[in-house]
């Protein structure tokens, strides 16, 4: 699922109209963008007006100005894309439906059409078109009310209310007394510190709990079955008797049933800090199919990169990331790609090349077959595991890179030599992991960089050399950080 | 079921496991190797987290499979070496340590080794486990982490808990808490188990007050002791197959099947163990009497002697005086020392081990003069490692009254060829490199192969050994024992020198 499902379609362009704009450094020729889009001027024009009405609302703190040709963003300092996505959520209908039907957990049509000013028609259409990106969880609106399996339910939820719903709202409402109770027994019972920024995601996932526990007749059907090689996991039950005890206070019966959604929710998210997390996966069941994957494509990773050895905390950190990878891919499906997220993915693509996407590929293969899973195409919990795993194997690679020694060689005019080769610093400076600096004789390097076309290039002495084509061209730059990359592994 | 054509050794050492898969012509097909932490709690304590250790081992069983793109249903059987005596204590019912491995060189139980041997209980235990009273031994480690855990000694009265050197730990975690178990080397380790009746002895169990519940099965060192539980072996229930502790596995894989066969492991310090055969010899030099093997219903005895520091001196010209860059160069630099050996390095940092048994003594040098170089100088070091040698099988060969008429070497600075044509003409024996150097793991890797009929019999073994270089004597027998009783009277004079503190 992706956050413009909650979008209309002319919402979903204007959204792309400021991507564009911020990706081409705030402008982009009316022609460009018309190809872009591939939609009519009109439609464009059309567009281009409903911003200028939406964007009344940062009081002139963001506008588009379009002078005939080109089609420029100005933006303050203090306002990014986010605020403006949030602005177009803010309005949307389908938020505005799932949020009642989280406060009320069902809604008759009539209430609805009320509530939401909007036709039956119009509810009908929004509803279906809801419940065909929602299909992707595993979830439906159905008679007013949502029907699948309660993990997934909360597991939408949750990202639902992290991701797409204004945090800040909720906030003020489960920040209150009993919720930080809650969370202190949870603290102590399971010997764990809570760090504020995971305390958030624990309120969030709470605060759904809170509301869904009184709910009748929730299904578990697949969470039991999922969970049967858990059934003797120390985590676990420590979760189960916890999870009783607490309840038994209140006139709530729950089952063991929400003993594993809080299991569940608690090791597929960063919740438990690295060093609780550590001492769990000392003593975690092997049963458990995340922590076979979870070793398994640990040792794939090590042994693709052929590390000798692997600092202890950072295969611990490691461990950390995997667990929580792999334990969505495990329980839940589905999931929402946010748009920043998408445009990181590009733009790291661009950095660590084709090689280790495809290997994150191949990861994610791995482990969909592990776990006997179907990869359907609409699962964008799988695009989003390929994503993950690339982040992790970037960190691994960051953090494992030796500081190469490289060496700029320019044969030029003195002029020439010593401007080009302070822009080619300069222009590589955002690359970890390397000394760059102008050839010196007889010092050591990882990497030298010339321009020099001549055959014979062995007076460098074992140090690779790289043959300029242009000097500050993207094609040298793309070759010099496979090259990076390759000496770094 | 697939054609099981490989065996996995798997091989958890002090400072890192490691697992090696072979194919029957002992090719390494692929390895993986994990370092794990140490924990120090107090000076002179030395510790392990059990479940770390138990992590590292599953983290290197899953990358040999993924280096040799071999199937886990491919493994015909699992052999164990372990680092011996590491002492763990575990609950029955959780599998849950009650307390961190309490690791061999450990002094925590110290002062209860040492009451043990002002009550007078010194000879008794010798004669029964064929050790000296030390907390080397697993025995008093027991003691100590029942002493120190509340409520521990009751559980185990009540059968709740289970002890285990790392080999017990291992298989009965890889078997699902199938199999609780033991072999005769491991056991013969401990200084609770009767070397001559092959059992836990009662009345040193009950001197310590340890419960007989909560020992494992000891049980040969080549027999399928369990199979993996399916999820601790990436869905394969391979049997676990041989079981040996590293250095007797060590002596194993050098295929040392015959009574006066030696091996010498040449690590950080030494390690010294000879085949005395089917009866045990007890020395009377304080070395050590153990089990060396224990297969097809026949036990083989052995004499230890352990050096404490061999290639840690070459270390120590590394890192401390700075003589060398690589351990590697001072096989260059001692066949450049051009004087006549008359420089004598006695490097008894910690003191020295058999036959002096001279905790006081301190490392000393003797023979310089104005002419000595930085090369006769780690030439010196490197015959020291030689010497101390000497002085172990001279007295292996005293106890036992066997001759030897072979030295089989592994280890790192095996790799030394100086040291080995060194060592042979010092000895007047031939010495023999083993040409995988792995001995340990191979160790294990032959009796776990041997249990399962992957390997038909040990002469079909002793038939694939290769050797990796011997090393005849060339030294005059005259210049060998001026020298040896150079280095008697430069220890002698080491053991006078004991300065006030």
């Amino acid at each position: 699922m992706k956050v413009e499902h909650f979008l209309e379609k002319n919402e979903v362009r204007e959204i792309t109209i400021f991507n564009q704009l911020v990706l081409n450094h705030g402008v982009l020729s009316y022609k460009d963008m018309l190809d872009h889009l591939a939609v009519s001027k009109a439609s464009l024009d059309n567009d281009l007006e409903s911003i200028a009405a939406r964007m009344s609302d940062f009081d002139k703190q963001v506008y588009i100005q379009y002078d005939g040709q080109n089609i420029e963003l100005i933006m303050g300092d203090h306002i990014s894309l986010q605020h403006i996505y949030r602005l177009y959520l803010d309005q949307s209908i389908k938020i505005k439906i799932i949020n009642y039907l989280f406060k009320h957990q069902k809604f008759s049509i009539t209430q609805l059409t009320l509530k939401l000013a909007i036709s039956e028609s119009s509810l009908f259409r929004k509803i279906r078109d809801l419940n065909s990106h929602l299909k992707e969880f595993g979830i439906k609106i159905r008679n007013g009310q949502l029907h699948g399996e309660e993990l997934q339910i909360r597991y939408f939820y949750f990202h639902f209310y992290s991701y797409i719903e204004d945090k800040t709202t909720l906030f003020t409402v489960h920040a209150d007394s009993q919720m930080i109770q809650t969370m202190q027994s949870l603290e102590n019972f399971l010997k764990v510190t809570i760090l504020p920024e995971n305390r958030e995601r624990l309120s969030t996932w709470l605060f759904i709990s809170k509301s869904r526990i009184t709910i009748k007749n929730q299904k578990h059907k697949y969470l039991r079955e999922k969970m049967k090689p858990y059934v003797k996991d120390p985590l676990y039950h420590k979760i189960q008797v916890m999870i009783l005890r607490y309840f038994s206070r209140y006139s709530i019966e729950v089952d063991e049933g929400e003993a594993m959604l809080h299991f569940v929710f608690l090791l597929a998210f960063p919740i438990l800090t690295e060093d609780d997390f550590h001492e769990y996966t000392l003593i975690r069941d092997r049963h458990a199919p995340v922590a076979a994957l979870d070793m398994y494509i640990a040792e794939t990773i090590i042994n693709h990169f052929k590390f000798r050895k692997l600092p202890y905390m950072l295969e611990r950190e490691i461990y950390y990331h995997l667990t929580h990878i792999h334990t969505q891919l495990y329980f839940f499906q589905g999931d929402i790609e946010r748009f920043e997220y998408r445009y990181i993915l590009a733009k790291e693509k661009q950095i660590v090349g084709d090689n280790l996407v495809a290997f994150a590929r191949e990861i994610i293969g791995t482990s969909i077959k592990r776990f006997r899973i179907e990869a359907g195409d609409n699962n964008s919990l799988f695009k989003m595991g390929v994503f993950k795993y690339i982040n992790l194997l970037l960190l691994l690679s960051f953090k494992m890179a030796k500081v190469l020694q490289i060496g700029i060689d320019l044969k030029m005019d003195e002029l020439y030599k010593e401007t080009l080769s302070e822009l080619l610093i300069l222009k590589m400076s955002p690359i970890q992991g390397i000394h760059i600096e102008r050839y010196e004789p007889n010092k050591e390097y990882d990497l030298i960089l010339t321009n020099d076309k001549t055959s014979d290039l062995s007076g460098y002495e074992g140090a690779r050399v790289y043959v300029l084509s242009e000097v500050l061209s993207s094609f040298d730059l793309a070759n010099i950080q496979r090259i990076i990359q390759e000496l770094n592994t | 079921m697939k054609d099981t054509k490989y065996i996995m050794s798997i091989d958890q050492g002090t400072t890192s496991s490691r697992a090696i898969i072979y194919d029957k012509q002992l090719n390494t097909i692929g390895s993986s190797q994990k370092e794990f932490t140490q924990i120090f709690p107090q000076n002179g304590w030395v510790e392990h987290n059990p479940n770390e250790i138990w992590n590292s081992v599953q983290s290197v069983i899953a990358g040999a499979f993924i280096e040799s793109g071999v199937k886990p249903d491919e493994i015909a059987g699992i052999g164990i070496t372990n680092q011996r005596e590491t002492t763990i204590i575990w609950d029955k019912e959780t599998g849950l340590p009650i307390y961190n491995a309490v690791v061999w060189q450990s002094r925590q139980s110290a002062p209860i080794a040492s009451k043990l041997y002002e009550a007078g209980y010194s000879e008794m235990i010798h004669e029964k486990t064929g050790l000296i009273i030390d907390s080397y031994f697993s025995a008093t480690k027991i003691r100590w982490i029942l002493d120190n855990v509340e409520g521990a000694q009751e559980r185990a009265e009540n059968g709740e808990l289970m002890f285990g050197t790392v080999d017990t730990w291992l298989v009965w975690k890889l078997t699902g808490g199938e199999s609780f178990v033991t072999d005769y080397s491991n056991a013969s380790r401990t200084m609770l188990y009767n070397i001559h009746k092959l059992e836990w002895d009662q009345e040193i169990l009950d001197l310590l007050n340890i419960p007989l519940a909560m020992m494992p099965e000891v049980r040969s060192n080549s027999e399928v002791y369990g199979n993996t539980a399916n999820y601790h072996f990436y869905g394969a229930n391979t049997p676990i197959s041989g079981m040996a502790g590293d250095q007797q596995a060590a002596l194993f894989g050098q295929m040392a099947f015959e009574p006066g066969m030696v091996k010498n492991t040449y690590g950080t310090g030494s390690f010294i163990v000879m085949n005395t055969g089917e009866t045990p010899q007890l020395s009377e030099n304080n070395l050590l009497t153990t089990i060396g093997y224990g297969i097809n219903g026949k036990i083989y005895y052995a004499l230890e002697g352990s050096i404490f520091v061999a290639g840690s001196s070459v270390q120590w010209l590394r890192d401390g005086l700075k003589m060398i860059e690589n351990s590697s160069d001072s096989e260059a630099l001692a066949k450049k020392s051009k004087n006549d050996n008359e420089v004598f390095v006695v490097p008894a940092f910690t003191g020295l081990g058999a036959p002096y048994w001279d905790s006081d003594a301190r490392g000393s040098v003797f023979g310089l003069t104005r002419g000595t170089t930085k090369e006769d100088f780690v030439k010196a070091t490197l015959q020291s490692i030689a010497y101390q040698a000497r002085d172990v099988i001279d007295t292996m060969n005293k106890d036992a009254g066997i001759d030897i008429p072979l030295l089989k070497v592994d280890g790192g600075a095996a790799n030394n060829d100086w040291l080995l044509q060194f060592q042979a003409d010092i000895l007047g024996t031939k010495v023999q490199r083993a040409h995988n150097l792995e001995t340990t793991a191979l160790g294990a890797a032959y009796l776990a192969g041997l249990a399962v009929g992957f390997w038909e019999s040990m002469d079909e073994i002793k038939d694939m050994y290769e050797e990796g270089g011997t090393f005849e004597p060339k030294m005059s027998e005259e210049e060998r024992q001026k020298l040896y009783k150079n280095w008697k009277l430069a220890v002698k004079a080491t053991q006078v020198f004991k300065p006030e503190a």
